[in-house]
């Protein structure tokens, strides 16, 4: 152990570190005290931009503007982790990389204190989303088909404003009408990693059984 | 209204009766209770006599989410089994519903009243014996079976929105940490800091730029006038000379340019004028015409002549 490891993870234990003898047992500890100073200016950074991301950032965009490799990042996302332990933020991987979110105990407070920041979808948009969500990709038509009412573009248009759905393609048929797919943000908005992580349809005997 | 007369109320189903009594009422008196909870809600409670007006009607109307909805609706304030809904009881149910439109809401009911003549449709073709030449069971449309599938695809995404819904969602359960950037003394004071004159000076000099490359003023290393009185002094003093004589040595190709200019200046100002005939007494080689040049007028000279003309050789004479 004549070389300590600077880029060793914290809390890797060095068990050839604590076997040797004492001058370089020493050396060891400084290392282990260097990568975790390192480590924990890492965090900071990471810290900082998501704080001053817009928009979430997912591991290549972090790993590419801090030079860092996966296992870098993955520790230093650790100590991060750690550190707002402490505080009032958490760090929330969704379907288009981390954020920071206020720690989850907080929520009834902000939702007291700031009524008018909550956003209570109707139950038509949520209809609409919902065909979209779980039936894309699909026409205007489809959307109608399925809910028996005439689609309001004033509910298309507030999903497309929030940029949970996309026009991404056309259907093959008379018309060509556009084909409405989900976003990425509509999977961060709902804190789903992926379409997979969907609430599952419910089962149609279940459903009259239970209701019925 | 015409629809809930034309309706026969003979058929042998079961709860028709009962059903079509509910269907009467409740959307006379569901609006009296303002915070509609459809499906908890009772009925029946308050008297049959109650007048509600219209347009209370197509209020309650618009909590469902469209004719599908409602459709669902009656199923279960029926307790029927979706996936085997008696077809003819809901039809008489709804279409007592929808009779109850007054004609200023046909805008509101345009999509319940496709839905109605849909019903009208199922429910003739249950009334009517199947014409036995009907062999193709598995071709044959059945607008039942796919009334059926519709509502429950229906039901099942509406029971989907609700899960979508319960979902935790940013900004209403949870919600992002939102830290603004820098003050903007701070940002500014790591950018460098430019003059506030640099616009003006930019401004001025794109102003400027066009004037500089149309006027490139030059000094004159050879004056007009210079030339112009040398030449008056020399001529006036000798009489006549040629042009070669004239010319001052040091000024080199553009004195001769601007001699030249003076020479026709002077001739302009009739102070001086070419010595033809002494130009054509110097034998030249390709001035054939010499003995003709005291008859000839200069206007009449071919342009050969003019071609072999040599500048230095021009014979001036002063004639003030």
């Amino acid at each position: 152990m004549t070389t300590p490891n600077n880029t060793l993870a914290p809390n890797d234990p060095q068990p050839d570190a604590l076997a040797a003898t004492e001058s370089t047992a020493a050396d060891a500890a400084q290392s282990i005290a260097d990568s975790h100073a390192r480590f924990e200016t890492l965090s900071r950074y990471i810290e900082v931009l998501l704080h001053a991301s817009e928009t979430p950032l997912d591991d290549s965009q972090l790993r590419r503007h801090l030079s860092l490799s996966k296992q870098e990042l993955e520790t230093a996302l650790l100590v991060l982790q750690q550190r707002l332990s402490t505080g009032v933020l958490q760090l929330n991987q969704s379907a288009s990389g981390y954020r920071l979110q206020i720690a989850d105990r907080y929520s009834r407070l902000i939702q007291k204190v700031f009524p008018q920041r909550l956003e209570n979808l109707s139950q038509a948009l949520l209809e609409t989303l919902s065909v979209i969500a779980y039936r894309q990709p699909v026409t205007r038509s489809d959307i109608e088909q399925i809910r028996g009412v005439t689609v309001s573009s004033n509910i298309l248009r507030q999903l497309f404003d929030k940029g949970w759905i996309v026009e991404k393609g056309y259907k093959d048929t008379l018309g060509r009408p556009a084909l409405l797919h989900t976003t990425a943000e509509f999977l961060d908005a709902f804190g789903l990693a992926s379409l997979d992580e969907l609430p599952p349809l419910p089962d149609l005997s279940a459903l009259s059984s239970s209701e019925g | 209204m015409m629809l809930t007369d034309s309706l026969p109320a003979n058929d042998d189903s079961a709860g028709s009766l009962s059903s079509q009594s509910d269907a009467n009422t409740a959307p006379m008196v569901k609006p009296a209770s303002p915070a509609v909870r459809i499906y908890q809600t009772p009925v029946e409670t308050l008297p049959d006599d109650l007048y509600i007006p219209p347009q209370a009607f197509a209020i309650w109307l618009e909590q469902f989410e469209g004719p599908l909805d409602f459709l669902l609706y009656l199923v279960k304030k029926n307790n029927f089994d979706l996936t085997d809904t008696a077809i003819l009881p809901i039809t008489e149910q709804y279409l007592a519903y929808i009779g109850e439109l007054d004609e200023d809401h046909f805008e509101l009911a345009g999509d319940y009243l496709l839905m109605a003549s849909t019903l009208i449709a199922i429910k003739s073709e249950l009334l009517l014996p199947l014409p036995e030449t009907n062999q193709s069971d598995s071709e044959a449309r059945d607008p039942k079976a796919e009334l059926i599938a519709r509502l429950e695809e229906y039901a099942q995404i509406k029971e989907a929105s609700r899960r979508l819904d319960a979902l935790v969602r940013l900004e209403r359960d949870v919600f992002v940490a939102m830290a603004s950037l820098p003050s903007p003394e701070v940002m500014a004071a790591q950018l460098p800091n430019y003059p506030a004159t640099l616009l003006v000076d930019s401004l001025l000099k794109m102003q400027l730029k066009p004037d500089y490359q149309m006027h490139t003023v030059k000094a004159d290393s050879v004056p007009l006038e210079d030339r112009i009185a040398s030449i008056t002094r020399q001529l006036s003093a000798r009489g006549k000379g040629r042009f070669a004589e004239l010319l001052d040595k040091s000024q080199g190709r553009l004195g001769v340019v601007v001699s030249f200019v003076a020479v026709l200046e002077l001739i302009k100002r009739h102070l001086i004028v070419i010595d033809y005939d002494s130009a054509a007494t110097r034998p030249t080689p390709h001035s054939p015409a010499v003995n003709d040049a005291n008859t000839i007028e200069t206007s009449e000279r071919s342009e050969e002549d003019f071609a072999n003309f040599t500048l230095s050789e021009l014979f001036l004479k002063w004639v003030s």
